[in-house]
């Protein structure tokens, strides 16, 4: 929409240049900021750690905060600059395609100093041929499938019309369509009753820049799924401690009258973070993490919309700080043991780094002879950046990267990928395969036989998870309740129920763990000690030929993993 | 007409029968339980080190014998010698090669001499001490017997998966064990004993993934002259591992060793092993 021929907004945009590009991209953020939320909340497993849209969000953040300063009008250049954004930030499996889908957007207008409807298919189309190249093995119902449909569409526009606008119009009909297939297409999103996340997170991108054409609103947010969880449910598994948020407020109130949870929310967010809010009998309760500063404005909020009855204050940083004392002691650790620290490599020799969900994770990693640990989880991806400066921190060129989260694999290996070493990703899938991938490091030999190795192992290894349930559905004929505790087996959901030792006695039998040796429970950052301890106990009683471990996790939302070897 | 007589130290695990028939001294290694002393094999024995290595606080430490008694063994061995080869473990991993030594001195005898280092421990050490004996009393002379060490050397492998990196770290002989490993989480490492040097093999997580590992690292070492099984108070382990080697084409293992206390000081109890002599190309 080169301003001077045409007008910005409305109707009659023809063309687009770098300026107008980086606007159009500034509203598919907004919009994406707007109802990240939303996102998150589609979430195949009913758990507390939906965390597409944050992920997607962060990615675009990024390839925004690449060409904020650059006023180039030359859009060629400025979709380079945001397709290098995008690939450096990307977080999650759709952050990672979408900075794929930016890269074949961005090959096509490279030599381009303005875009029209034609050009715009034809980058589409690249784009999402590069996305599709991508992946190992694409799966239909996903960002993919929405993408391929979009490509179509700008493809179908661009003989019928000139106009940029009108063109985006279709285009977004069509992803809203896409989108709402999705659980035709993935039998796992009809059995959670959900439409694909990644898919629905592009969409709007895509919706808020053409908002942005037709000079609508970017401010309010879809009138979307914000679901309350149950009052048991909340604060449970909220346990990290953000920067400068250092202080836990949980307020039990009656509204005066229904909540509107976006508004509600979306005055929240202005306040702190990890915001959870859980309805009872009777009760609601909120549960969110402020600075000191702001420690009592959530009060005053909620007083203005009803009854407040109770009012639970907690200093984070202090409590950590005590729980930690308290699992060194548990842990059987000597004080006079030296901290662990990062293993250096020479140059020639294999560098492992991993993902690690929880401190304790990342010690147990340390422990095993990975040289870097990039911190983050199911909760928060990292981006492919963090984990590329992490590979390119090493004295060699010879890495091997375990992700430890599905979720993470992809942008592990765009990571090896873009580093320029001999880097190779192991795709383990959880932080039991990665203990188990570690055996087989050996800084001294050949990356891809190790990296075999390390792959063959991993997979010998079963793996569990408890946590809490964050929405009622029924997965592989398992009623879930909101709020319930949920055991999941080697990825999948084994039972649900109010008592964490019959699903832990469940998931343990769906394990395997008869046939198995050495039982290692890593218990998380919501849960004691004493409690892991006990757990512990109650498992030896049922498997009494079974070894049990029991080592500190510090990984959020989940009670304890589960490794049986 | 004499023969050159083999000495030994009793980190070599030959059986009485065996050193008897042969014709081997044996000089016994000193455990230390605290300040009590005692002498391997000698008034300690293998039951009673093991059950105090799982009860008491205190960990043994181990030490040779003065040079008074290594001279001792050699003047018992003097009569009816040409000549004397002292064999012993690697110098990095014991003072014995050279306390021996200092014990041939006191002898004042002027007769052949080796003191030898045969990159060995346990029956390691002790089949190439039975093969050395057995062609000494052949007739071998000093410089065969020579050759014939450096031989065995390249033929005999010791490989054991350790119940656990604890002990191993404690006794600080060994560099890999000195890092976080096995901290943390349970692991088991596999160590290799060839030519003098240990080498860490790797590490597994269960017992019964060592016991494939052994499995597989014997059967990756061709054809076979002998096979020994080796344990650190875990009899129970090595039935289980031969029960696994049976499919396979090897030699029937002629031992089962309880291995020294001198070794078990330095890999804890549960460990479990092998020694493999290749058959001689």
């Amino acid at each position: 929409m080169t301003e001077s021929r045409h007008t910005s907004r409305g109707q009659g945009s023809v063309t687009c240049d770098g300026k107008s590009l980086k606007r159009l991209l500034e509203a598919g953020l907004a919009w994406l900021d707007r109802n990240h939320q939303a996102v998150n909340a589609l979430n195949v497993f009913p758990v507390p750690d939906g965390d597409t849209g944050t992920n997607m969000l962060l990615t675009l953040r990024s390839a925004y905060g690449e060409v904020a300063e650059d006023d180039s009008v030359h859009v060629g250049r400025i979709a380079q600059r945001i397709a290098h954004g995008a690939l450096m930030g990307a977080r999650g499996n759709s952050g990672v395609i979408v900075s794929q889908i930016f890269r074949g957007f961005a090959r096509k207008l490279e030599p381009f100093p303005e875009f029209d409807a034609r050009q715009f298919a034809l980058a589409m189309r690249e784009g999402s041929d590069t996305a599709y190249k991508g992946v190992v093995k694409p799966v239909e119902g996903t960002i993919l499938t929405v993408a391929r449909q979009a490509a179509e569409a700008a493809e179908i526009a661009a003989q019928s019309t000139t106009n940029l606008t009108d063109a985006l119009s279709q285009v977004v009909n069509r992803c809203h369509a896409a989108v709402a297939e999705t659980p035709r297409l993935l039998k796992v999103l009809a059995d959670a009753g959900v439409v694909d996340a990644g898919g629905q997170g592009f969409a709007l991108i895509l919706e808020g820049m053409l908002r942005f054409l037709r000079g609508e609103s970017l401010e309010a947010a879809l009138p979307a799924a914000y679901q309350p969880l149950s009052i048991e449910a909340v604060g449970a598994a909220m346990q990290t401690v953000e920067p400068g948020q250092d202080w836990e407020v949980v307020v039990d109130f009656r509204p005066g009258q229904a909540l509107d949870l976006p508004v509600f929310y979306g005055q929240l967010e202005t306040m702190g973070t990890s915001i959870q809010y859980g309805e009872g009998e009777n009760l609601c309760r909120l549960h969110i993490h402020l600075g000191k500063e702001k420690r009592y404005q959530p009060i005053e909020f909620i007083e203005a919309l009803g009854t407040v009855m109770n009012v639970h204050m907690e200093n984070l940083l202090d409590q950590v700080e005590r729980q930690q004392k308290g699992r060194g002691a548990a842990l059987g650790q000597s004080p006079l043991l030296p901290p662990l620290v990062q293993n250096e490599v020479r140059p020639g020799q294999i560098a492992a780094v991993a993902i690690a969900p929880g401190e304790g994770i990342a010690q147990v990693f340390l422990s095993l002879g990975v040289s870097r640990v990039v911190p983050g989880g199911q909760t928060m991806n990292p981006s492919t950046e963090q984990i590329m400066a992490a590979i390119t921190s090493l004295d060699t060129d010879r890495v091997v990267v375990l992700p430890n989260n599905k979720n993470i694999i992809l942008a592990a290996r765009t990571a090896c990928e873009m580093s320029g070493k001999h880097a190779r990703t192991i795709p383990t899938r959880n932080v039991p395969q990665g203990v188990s991938a570690l055996l087989a490091l050996d800084p001294d030999g050949d990356v891809d036989a190790i990296a075999e190795a390390m792959e063959a192992l991993a997979a010998e290894v079963s793996s569990g998870e408890i946590t809490t349930a964050t929405r009622e559905v029924e997965l592989n004929g398992i009623q879930v309740k909101n709020g319930h505790i949920l055991g999941l087996a080697n990825g999948r959901v084994t039972s649900s129920g109010p008592d964490i030792c019959q699903v832990l006695r469940d998931t343990l039998s769906e394990m395997g763990t008869q046939d198995r040796e050495l039982l290692t429970l890593y218990y998380g950052a919501g849960t004691l000690p004493e409690q892991a301890e006990e757990m512990a106990e109650q498992i030896r009683h049922w498997y009494p030929s079974l070894e049990v471990e029991v080592v500190y996790g510090g990984q959020p939302h989940y009670f304890y993993i589960i490794s049986a070897e | 007409m004499n023969s050159i007589h083999i000495v030994t130290d009793s980190t070599c695990d030959i059986p009485p029968d065996l050193a008897e028939r042969w014709n081997i001294q044996i000089v016994p290694c000193y455990v230390n339980f605290g300040t009590q002393s005692f002498l391997d094999g000698v008034n300690l024995s293998r039951e009673e080190f093991y059950r105090r290595l799982a009860t008491q606080a205190e960990q043994p430490t181990t030490a040779a014998p003065p040079p008074g008694i290594f001279a001792d063994a050699y003047r018992l061995a003097l009569p009816g010698a040409s000549g004397v080869i002292s064999l012993h473990p690697p110098d990095h991993l014991s003072a014995l090669r050279q306390v021996a030594a200092n014990g041939w001195e006191l002898t004042g005898s002027t007769l052949p001499y080796r003191a030898l280092d045969a990159g060995q421990i346990s029956m390691g050490l002790g089949w190439i001490t039975i093969e050395l004996a057995r062609a000494a009393a052949a007739g071998a002379d000093m410089h065969s017997l020579e050759n014939l060490l450096a031989q065995l050397r390249r033929r005999v492998h010791l490989e054991a998966a350790l119940s656990t990196v604890e002990y191993l770290r404690r006794s600080g002989r060994v560099g890999w064990a000195r890092g976080a490993i096995g901290r943390l989480l349970r692991v088991r490492p596999i160590l290799h004993i060839y030519q003098g040097e240990i080498q860490n093999a790797g590490f597994t997580r269960t017992q019964s993934s060592a016991n494939q590992r052994l499995r597989d690292d014997l059967n990756n070492l061709g054809q076979l002259e002998g096979l020994v099984l080796l344990h650190t108070d875990a009899a129970e382990l090595v039935g289980q591992l031969q029960t696994m080697l049976e499919p396979l084409n090897l030699p029937e293992p002629t031992l089962h060793i309880n291995a020294t206390p001198i070794l078990g000081s330095h890999v804890g109890p549960g460990a479990l092993g092998f020694v493999a002599i290749q058959a001689a190309s």
